[in-house]
């Protein structure tokens, strides 16, 4: 009897009560589910890498973007970091064997996508991963939590093909690495004749179809993945677009496709909050639209400061942070009401740092140790002395 | 359980009485304090009733039993869940119960209880009928019998975008355009390893239902339409469409049910969407508005407001937001507004909810006004308290 109770009250009955159980339908799980997927740990529903480590775990414990959910990474100034997470995830779909719809991106776009990290790290890593599947289990029960150290370890699905490969982004995506394909959308076509030969059709709404078309056509088994760069970006979409009802609609209409394709599909969006704040109605209509919103706010360069990547040498060099990564709503969770999820890590400061070998690493923010700044200033000091002289 | 389902301290708020003839209540949220879980508890209470009268009717004799305590009359009829949300709703609705009593039928009160006509605008209807299957309301049986209408007012987008087959699917509604889809993923094999997640977890039970519900019809699917025809979906986000396709739905629904209760998630998307800053839009709105409460017992509504929606009226767009959700909450005889908490984020508490009295205070029900907090859990379940508690 307490064994059927605890079964509907806890959010995962795998408790290991049953190993026997779990372990049969786990193989079976393995030989069907598409690569790249993995169903979450909190509540099972199957869940793709972003192709950054760091983000799939803050992604309240799913440990990945839900399928049929889209993420919305707005960032300020004019530094590119949200484009570094479209390409990892652009990247990490084309290697898993994903359909990646980029919009607005010229075809060329695809030899600027990070390549796979170099194998040797690769090998290390994966020998953790063939441990007995208990354990595994109680791996994944940390990474729910949060706690995950080792995110090599966590980032490999059960059947040993990793849910989130590294990437270098000193490397350039082999066409040998990329069994998917990469579709890329124009939004209106970029020469400006050829938007007057389209007409009155609105540009996004085209997108729409297109990218509708291309679900259809595919198999059921194929996981698309679309990447939309810094929306309503004059350089890259016609200036209608920015009209509410344009890109609220265009959205809308996206949200309806996701949840159509709920087993299919994924989306991440950048937008530029530079160009449009977020205290506009607009913006934020936009953010109710989607899923999941975050954005990377990237500190000023420290003046005087010494380039951020001297050397490959010097680990902690890479790993100061630079900027801040805010979240303000995730995908199913805030859906639900928000909170509850055991892994508040989200809530935390959180800051980000870029190096070309682990891509974007997000983690909770701390103030850097003093010493270092006492150690400048003496140093600074005696310098500027000597220039004034 | 009691806690889970309905939180104690928002009970009488959540009851509509019948002296509340053509109320209307206003529920306000904003990006990451939605009003899903508050709505849902609405659904739940108004539902509730006619979900245990079908259990309760084909045993007749509850009529008998009308006057013996409610306790030992609850005892054979209902589902395990529902027990003490139920025993508990009955009883703060005293006038109800009268009613019922009188009758001396219980057949009757069944048919008197209250039909619901839900206009969702953002959220598919597998969403609803996930979240509400954790509370043990069976949308889908609802909907059969009448008691529940769902109008979807997302997946109209995906209709108009692809224009040719928004004509074919026409007066069928979106149902057609819902449809393929779902088989296709039924059919892969990722379908496959759905049917062996659920195990896993509680939310993910609901979906492979809907899988394998779609498919079956899908063979004959033209039986499958005109069973489910309390499902319809808008023809486009013109204002015209969605007025005629509410008013056939609120009529059909009026003739199945004595009260009709009106409940439209986010109908501010459409003003946001389809404005275009002349206020055209906002006034057919509320004139719609008006027509569809003439017609219906009370009426619900979820409005977004953001401060850039509501406090910056810098654009067309914020000011139209803001007028138009004033003016309503002006007509209003309870506003129930969801917020994060202002001190910043903590872990056990998701945000505010605050109760106040709108503008419309005719109705008889004094309405105490309180401001409390909430938390919702992982598995769905919310708990409100007062703050320090």
């Amino acid at each position: 009897m307490s064994f059927v109770k605890r079964n509907t009250v806890l959010s995962s009955p795998r408790a290991g009560l049953t190993p026997s159980a779990p372990q049969q339908q786990q193989p079976k799980q393995e030989t069907q589910l598409a690569p790249g997927l993995r169903p979450s740990p909190t509540d099972g529903r199957l869940t793709t890498s972003t192709g950054t480590a760091s983000l799939d775990q803050l992604l309240a414990g799913h440990g990945g973007l839900p399928l049929g959910t889209c993420l919305l990474v707005e960032e300020q100034g004019t530094t590119d970091f949200s484009g570094i997470l479209l390409r990892y995830y652009a990247a990490e779909g084309l290697v898993q064997g994903h359909q990646v719809h980029a919009v607005a991106f010229p075809p060329e776009w695809r030899h600027q996508l990070p390549g796979l990290a170099s194998p040797d790290k690769k090998s290390k890593s994966a020998s953790p991963a063939p441990a007995p599947e208990e354990k595994m289990k109680i791996a994944w029960r940390y990474e729910s939590l949060g706690n995950n150290a080792n995110a090599g370890a966590s980032a490999r699905g059960d059947s040993g093909a990793p849910f989130c490969h590294s990437f270098d982004l000193s490397k350039r995506l082999a066409s040998s690495e990329s069994k998917g394909t990469l579709n890329p959308i124009s939004v209106g076509g970029s020469p400006s004749l050829d938007r007057k030969s389209v007409g009155t059709a609105s540009p996004l709404k085209m997108l729409l179809k297109q990218l509708r078309a291309k679900l259809e056509s595919s198999g059921s088994n194929a996981i698309h993945r679309l990447v939309v760069p810094s929306l309503l970006s004059p350089t890259l979409y016609p200036p209608g677009c920015a009209q509410p009802s344009e890109v609220l609609q265009f959205l809308h209409g996206l949200r309806a496709l996701l949840r159509l394709y709920s087993t299919q599909l994924t989306a991440i969006i950048t937008f530029p909050t530079s160009l449009f704040p977020r205290s506009s109605g607009l913006v934020r209509w936009i953010e109710i639209l989607c899923d999941g919103v975050v954005e990377l706010i990237p500190l000023p360069a420290r003046l005087g400061a010494a380039p951020p990547p001297p050397s490959r040498s010097d680990p902690k060099a890479n790993e100061q942070p630079q900027g801040m990564f805010k979240v303000y709503t995730l995908p199913v969770y805030h859906e639900k009401g928000g909170g509850g999820a055991e892994s508040g890590q989200f809530r935390e400061n959180l800051s980000f740092s870029l190096s070309a070998s682990k891509g974007l690493v997000i983690k909770p923010y701390s103030l850097p140790p003093m010493l270092e700044d006492e150690q400048e200033k003496p140093s600074a000091a005696p310098k500027k002395d000597g220039l004034d002289f | 359980m009691t806690s889970r389902n309905i939180p104690h301290l928002l009970e009488p708020y959540l009851v509509i009485e019948p002296s509340q003839s053509q109320s209307q209540i206003l529920l306000t949220g904003i990006l990451g304090a939605n009003t899903n879980w508050l709505l849902l508890r609405y659904l739940y209470t108004l539902l509730k009733s006619s979900s245990t009268s079908r259990s309760s009717l084909p045993s007749r004799p509850p009529a008998a039993a009308v006057s013996q305590p409610q306790g030992q009359r609850r005892l054979g009829t209902r589902m395990p869940i529902a027990v003490e949300p139920e025993f508990e709703l009955r009883t703060s609705t005293p006038a109800q119960q009268q009613n019922g009593g009188d009758a001396g039928d219980q057949g009757e009160s069944g048919n008197e209880s209250v039909g619901v006509l839900l206009v969702s605008f953002l959220r598919d209807f597998a969403f609803w009928k996930e979240s509400a299957g954790r509370l043990g309301l069976d949308l889908e049986g609802l909907g059969r019998r009448g008691k529940l209408g769902f109008v979807d007012g997302l997946c109209v987008g995906v209709g108009s975008g692809s224009d040719g087959e928004g004509v074919v699917v026409g007066g069928g509604g979106g149902l057609p355009v819902r449809r393929p889809p779902v088989p296709l993923a039924a059919t892969g094999g990722s379908a496959g390893a759905t049917g062996t997640v659920p195990g896993r977890g509680p939310p993910q039970v609901p979906r492979p239902a809907t899988t394998t519900t779609t498919t079956t019809g899908g063979s004959s699917s033209q039986g499958h339409v005109e069973g489910e025809k309390w499902k319809r979906s808008l023809p486009s986000l013109a204002v015209a469409d969605v007025s005629k396709t509410l008013h056939s739905a609120l009529n059909e629904l009026c003739q199945k049910n004595k009260k009709v209760v009106l409940v439209i998630d986010q109908l501010d998307f459409l003003l946001a969407a389809t404005s275009d800053g002349n206020g055209l839009v906002s006034s057919a709105l509320q004139d719609l508005l008006l027509d569809l409460r003439e017609k219906s017992h009370a009426t619900i509504l979820t409005m977004s407001a953001d401060d850039p929606l509501i406090a910056s009226q810098v654009t067309t767009l914020d000011k139209d937001h803001a007028s138009f959700v004033l003016s309503l909450a002006h007509e209003a005889e309870m506003v129930v507004s969801l917020r994060l908490l202002d001190t910043g984020i903590a872990k056990d508490v998701s945000g505010v909810v605050r109760i106040t009295r709108g503008g419309d205070t005719g109705g008889e029900k004094q309405i105490e006004e309180k401001e409390y907090l909430y938390h919702v859990g992982g598995d769905g379940g919310v708990r409100v308290f007062e703050r320090g508690q």
